[in-house]
């Protein structure tokens, strides 16, 4: 028989090699949910459970909701950048809480009557305590916000400018990120940078903890839009 | 005594003390009502469970300065 004619028949001389039994090949699960057409993105999954109201990572926080927000909006995750950020001004807040004591020493106040020191005191720890409390604010203001619809930065800058952006998942265009010094390896946070269509082409999240997370969540998110707009044409 | 050989300069002195402390007080309740507008914005723009208690802490603080003004007028 020539067997370059058949190629199926088995020649005499062929071993017969029992076929492999394939092992079962386990499907990878996606962090997008398959189970209806438009699946919500498993974002516990990646991100892990919200710890408390003043976590930097708020998981579909059922707490926090803004003036922009459309009706039916889903909030997916809002984060603030990372608490190892508000380390400096609180070294600062407890040198200030301390300095007092270090005038004691020195002498300084002794030339005024004792109604002026006081006055001196209790203004600074005034002060003290109302610098403590605009730059939290200024942490805590500072938000970014994933929800079903688009990605939006809410930011009040020198006390009373506030600063809004935002993006439709459709108008983004590119997503990096980038984690500087050693603090910022250490405890892991960097920016997220947001490459947009619109005409403010750039949208950035400053020090938010889990960079890479974050675009896996973003990613998840614009499939879902995509799913979503491809489902309504 | 600040100055002891002078009852006039000393009163004098403290006098200036007195207007810088008032100037500042002044300043920091200005201070105070921009923290109460900012955490007012903040509230009105994105909703918490914090916002009463940020709210309060705020409004305390411009109680106090506004006290603080006061307390300058007793020196």
């Amino acid at each position: 028989m020539n067997r370059s004619q058949d190629l199926d028949a088995i020649a005499p001389d062929d071993p017969i090699i029992p076929a492999k039994k394939s092992a079962p090949v386990k499907k990878k699960k996606p962090s997008v949910k398959s189970d209806s057409p438009a699946a919500e993105p498993d974002v516990y999954g990646l991100l892990g459970h919200t710890q408390n109201s003043f976590s930097s990572v708020l998981v579909k926080p059922k707490i926090l909701s803004f003036q922009e927000q459309d009706d039916g909006e889903k909030i997916y995750v809002g984060l603030r950048p990372h608490w190892i950020n508000n380390l400096s001004w609180i070294v600062t807040f407890v040198f200030m809480i301390f300095l007092p004591i270090l005038f004691k020493y020195i002498d300084i106040l002794d030339i005024f009557p004792v109604s002026y020191v006081n006055f001196i005191l209790v203004f600074w720890y005034l002060f003290t305590f109302i610098y403590a409390f605009e730059k939290f604010l200024s942490w805590y203001s500072n938000i970014f916000i994933i929800t079903d619809q688009r990605i939006i930065d809410i930011d009040f800058k020198n006390i009373l400018n506030k600063h809004f952006v935002q993006t439709r998942f459709a108008q983004i265009e590119d997503i990096s990120s980038s984690i500087k010094g050693i603090l910022g390896t250490f405890f892991n946070y960097g920016d997220v940078i947001i490459q947009t269509a619109s005409e403010d082409n750039k949208i950035k999240f400053e020090k938010i903890p889990n960079p890479s997370k974050i675009i896996m969540v973003i990613k998840d998110l614009q499939d879902l839009d995509r799913q979503k707009r491809g489902g309504a044409l | 005594m600040i100055f002891p050989q002078n009852q006039v300069l000393t009163s004098y002195f403290l006098s200036a003390v007195k207007v810088f402390l008032f100037i500042l007080a002044a300043m920091f309740v200005f201070l105070s009502a921009i923290v109460v507008k900012q955490v007012a914005s903040i509230t009105k723009s994105v909703s918490d469970k914090f916002n009463p208690t940020l709210t309060l802490i705020s409004y305390i603080f411009l109680i106090l300065t506004l006290i603080l003004v006061l307390t300058v007028l007793t020196l």
